[in-house]
């Protein structure tokens, strides 16, 4: 407006160089409770700060007045979409400070059911990204292929949503008769399916034109501000927790990283894309050498780490959530931390957003792929 | 006590190397070992709050750190600053005194065989019995190039003041508001220390160990959330047993 040669004074009616709005914690687009207050200058955004902490429900502080079984629970409800992801960080983590060695049949279903998990979150995720920047198609699609994951784990473990699918030394349950062919079926289908996302937003000239270019970052940065998970393989990073410091039995699959170029929020989707196809073929990998035996280790009953503390990470579909337990020798951990993937991406909004659209920093927050539940604790 | 001895057997295979490490170590480094008045065969870091003997059948799974070239160089580098360097079930960590603690993750990121470009986690501990120990920052790097992992500690007495890392690694900001938030141990230096979970006005700092678990403020709801007499029609709720309106 300066350009075009409009007194602007301050004080006048049309002084709004700078204006402040709030986002959330009611927007749809957050995903949650999360209050995103912009400064904006028109539709740029000049400055950004999230409000968070409305979820916030002390299980740091909980998991100290809990025995090391009891913990396990509260770690389906930090990142709800992807609680089998979650129970395998801690019980890995217990695990490792016990000194456990989990039978190779529990590890083959546990690494089958977190990466059906991993699907489950990347089609969530796809779902309401495409969603929020106005493709609403794919939701109904990637809707239908996550109730069939959702089935398979209501069958195993009981649950749908909030899975307490492990336990330290194992797992509870054996695999029912029919999973293994289910998981087949589901298997076969899907990679026609993921071409039919990609049929709907690949070229898609909108989907283009929202994310080519947006929220770009190149790999130190994106390093620096320790970003994990696919925000940070989307910059070019090759970071896998499950190739760089493997867990369970990943070392025994062939499969690859898939990395971005660009670091946009189109390669972003790119990269989970091609995440799901590679977990498709880690799954089928880990249905074919299913060993039989036990899935259970002989756990003591009181759990009683020796003094110590231990640092688990796992690749969970958000990066890399990981457990710091110190124990005094008790029943209870001394103290548990949790290293949490969306609260620590989700830092990096503002130096993404900064310079960018209003209507932009919907897909941002989109491309983080953050949970509320993870991010408050 | 069963369940006990039944957990023992897999750190069994550890016990041999406890009792041989401490004497090589010693006599490798006499700079290390003169630094620490306890004999380095116990791990005084991770003493349980409440001072009460240790389980004898439970060996320690913390080692002292020996003929690890990177570390060597280290402890050549900041001497006397390095207070410990140990190892749990293979996970190195450096206790270092706060005043070159800056200094030595500047070091840790800068340098060309260190790389520590990410800061995976920045956490704290709290330990009231120690006295002018209260405090124990712990930081977590990660090497991508090297593919190498290490946790660095920082004592502080309740009340100082640790420097902050974030301008070295700009994803420590969130961590170290977390860590004020929840413990109320201040960074100085950082950009933007506000609460980051809590509200800005709560009062306490709730991972602290005094703080109760089943705690409520009833002054910080009474303040913020408002509370309405409504009229309703108390005809229709006053009715007594049996009886109809």
């Amino acid at each position: 407006m300066r350009e075009q040669g409009v007194d602007i004074t301050p004080g006048t009616l049309f002084d709004a160089e700078e204006m402040v709005i709030n986002m959330g914690p009611q927007h749809p687009s957050t995903h949650g409770v999360l209050r995103v207050i912009l400064k904006l200058d028109g539709e740029t955004v000049k400055d950004l700060d999230c409000d968070i902490g409305y979820l916030h429900r002390g299980v740091e502080k909980i998991a100290e007045h809990d025995t090391y079984a009891m913990i396990t629970p509260y770690w389906d409800r930090l990142d709800y979409v992807a609680a089998v992801s979650n129970d395998l960080c801690y019980v890995g983590g217990v695990e490792k400070l016990l000194g456990i060695e989990v039978p190779r049949r529990a590890e083959y279903l546990r690494v089958a059911l977190t990466e059906l998990q991993r699907i489950a979150s990347h089609l969530l995720w796809l779902g309401t990204h495409a969603i929020d920047i106005g493709a609403v198609t794919v939701l109904l699609y990637a809707f239908r292929e996550r109730e069939e994951i959702l089935k398979i784990f209501e069958d195993f473990i009981g649950a749908r949503l909030t899975a307490h699918a492990f336990r330290i030394g194992g797992l509870w349950w054996d695999a029912y008769p029919e999973f293994e062919k289910r998981v087949r079926d589901f298997l076969k289908i899907l990679p026609g399916r993921i071409d039919e996302y990609e049929t709907l937003l690949n070229a898609n000239r909108i989907w283009l034109s929202r994310t080519v270019g947006i929220g770009v970052l190149p790999a130190d940065e994106a390093i620096n501000l320790s970003l994990t998970g696919p925000v940070l393989r989307g910059s070019g990073v090759k970071y896998d927790l499950r190739r760089a410091q493997p867990y369970s039995v990943y070392p025994e699959f062939d499969f690859e990283i898939p990395i971005g170029e660009n670091g946009d929020t189109y390669d972003r989707y790119l990269v989970r894309m091609a995440e799901i196809r590679q977990s498709i073929i880690i799954i089928e990998q880990a249905l074919d050498g299913l060993p039989e035996g036990p899935v259970m280790a002989k756990v003591p009953k009181v759990i009683k780490p020796p003094v110590g503390e231990v640092y688990f990470g796992i690749e969970a579909p958000k990066g890399e959530i990981g457990v710091y337990l110190v124990s005094d020798g008790t029943t209870k951990p001394y103290r548990m931390r949790i290293r949490p993937p969306a609260f620590i991406n989700l830092q990096s909004l503002r130096r993404l957003s900064i310079g960018h659209l209003v209507a932009d920093v919907v897909a941002l927050i989109g491309t983080i792929d953050i949970v509320l539940g993870e991010v408050d604790r | 006590m069963s369940d006990e001895e039944k957990a023992t057997p897999p750190e069994g295979g550890e016990e041999p190397q406890k009792s041989e490490k401490p004497t090589p170590s010693e006599a490798a480094k006499p700079d290390a070992s003169a630094q620490k008045p306890a004999p380095p065969r116990a791990a005084p870091v991770d003493k349980p709050a409440t001072p009460k003997a240790p389980p004898a059948k439970k060996p320690s799974i913390t080692f002292n750190i020996t003929a690890d070239p990177f570390i060597d160089r280290i402890k050549e580098i900041f001497g006397g600053a390095i207070t410990e360097a140990v190892e749990t079930l293979g996970q190195q960590i450096l206790r270092v005194a706060k005043d070159r603690y800056v200094e030595m993750c500047r070091f840790l990121h800068d340098d060309g065989d260190a790389q520590f470009d990410m800061c995976t986690d920045l956490t704290a501990t709290h330990w009231p019995e120690r006295a002018g120990q209260e405090f124990e920052v712990v930081l977590f790097l990660y090497s991508v190039p090297n593919n190498r992992r290490i946790r660095i500690k920082v004592s502080l007495a309740d009340g100082d003041e640790c420097p902050t890392v974030s301008h070295i690694w700009i994803g420590a900001n969130w961590m170290e508001r977390e860590v004020f938030d929840m413990f109320g141990v201040k960074f100085s230096g950082h950009p933007d220390l506000r609460r980051i979970l809590l509200p800005e006005d709560w009062p306490g700092h709730p991972l602290r160990k005094e703080y109760p678990i089943e705690y409520r403020d009833n002054e910080w709801t009474d303040k913020h959330i408002e509370y309405r007499e409504i009229d309703y029609d108390t005809s229709l709720i006053d009715v007594k047993y049996g009886e109809r309106k």
